[in-house]
């Protein structure tokens, strides 16, 4: 099943391995700041108050995502933060999201997931510029590509992804897949 | 057989016609989505050295079959840590189906043929582990890549259905969405 899903959401959803276990749950989302992708998740001991743990959870080392749960092979799929740090990783909420043409789109709020064996990061969700649309809070979703630029401050998406942006995120879905679609096929 | 009444079914030595004591649990392989064996007391018994649950009883030839758990499935089933009753199901990419109200097995072979989420079930064959947190299943389309829709919830059905834009399908039995899945 693959459906889409904020990160942000992961948070507090528990680290279940095939075997049924759950050492510990989601303290937060460590993004890559220069592609946009999910660098991995630190970890704490369940419930709100836990403890944070040393070890943590690299993306590639994600079995299965989805909004109930993080699946792991096994405990070894954890690796110690000492070693193996997510260090180079921040977070990419904040930035401003700008085509390639110059027009601000508006603040990134959330990241974009799709779930499933083989999660990914698709797209954003943008607190829309002001006086662009309607309402001052309005939030719209914008799709990522592979390839775009990130500074830490900004994210430079292509003039393209303004014909699919979405105000919500149940056609959002169909949305990233036409985009990339396009893309692709323009580079052909 | 349901899981819940093998539980407390008596086991019996057949050399000396004497009550060797209860199930009081069982453990589960779940990668052969099979029951292996028998938890008496602090001790197990392989399936394999059991005929299977009896309709009253359980017999085993001799006391000795009783022994000792060696293997990491019976230590964990000896602690409680594996007792799928009332567990929560989880697919193996992070969606909670239910909470497990009982588990079909045969009672001679111990292959598991279901697993009994309140007024729905899934497939044995989905089973990947069982531990203290939950029960981990296959996702969606690793169970339906043989094609086996019966294998799956009415929610994750209705899913696929909405996935592939099934006219009326909210309207849908699980019976219904299968056969307009297949």
């Amino acid at each position: 099943m693959t459906s889409l899903l904020r990160a942000t959401t992961l948070i507090g959803r528990p680290v279940v391995t095939l075997d049924g276990e759950s050492p510990l749950e989601i303290k937060d989302v460590v993004f890559n700041t220069t592609s946009g992708e999910i660098l991995g998740f630190t970890l704490r001991k369940h419930g709100i108050l836990g403890s944070p743990a040393s070890e943590v959870l690299r993306w590639s080392a994600v079995h299965g995502l989805g909004p109930d749960a993080v699946v792991v092979a096994d405990v070894e799929s954890l690796s110690d933060d000492a070693e193996d740090s997510l260090g180079d990783g921040g977070d990419v909420l904040g930035n401003r999201i700008m085509t390639e043409s110059g027009t601000d789109l508006g603040e990134v709020v959330e990241v974009v997931v799709a779930t499933g064996r083989h999660a990914e990061v698709v797209g954003f969700e943008v607190e829309a510029a002001g006086g662009s649309r309607s309402a001052d809070d309005h939030h719209v979703f914008i799709p990522l590509l592979d390839t775009l630029a990130i500074s830490g401050k900004k994210i430079i998406v292509p003039d393209a992804a303004t014909d699919f942006i979405r105000d919500d995120l149940s056609g959002f879905g169909s949305a990233v897949a036409e985009f990339r679609s396009t893309l692709s096929g323009k580079a052909n | 057989m349901r899981w819940r009444n093998a539980l407390g079914r008596e086991v019996v030595d057949i050399s000396t016609a004497e009550t060797i004591g209860h199930v009081d649990a069982m453990v589960v392989d779940a990668s052969a989505s099979s029951i292996v064996g028998m938890v008496i007391g602090n001790q197990v018994v392989s399936w394999s050295d059991t005929g299977g649950i009896g309709s009253d009883a359980v017999t085993v030839v001799n006391a000795d079959l009783i022994r000792e758990p060696k293997s990491d499935l019976e230590l964990r089933a000896v602690e409680g840590a594996s007792d799928p009753i009332s567990k929560r199901v989880i697919t193996e990419d992070g969606f909670a189906l239910g909470s497990i109200a009982d588990i079909e097995f045969d009672p001679e072979s111990g292959t598991i043929s279901r697993v009994i989420l309140g007024d729905d079930h899934i497939a044995g064959s989905r089973l990947m582990g069982t531990g203290s947190f939950a029960v981990v299943v296959r996702s969606t389309d690793r169970s339906t890549a043989d094609g086996d829709l019966a294998s799956l919830t009415k929610s994750e059905l209705y899913e696929m259905a909405k996935a592939s834009d099934i006219d009326g399908r909210s309207t849908m039995s699980k019976d219904e969405l299968i056969a307009a899945l297949g």
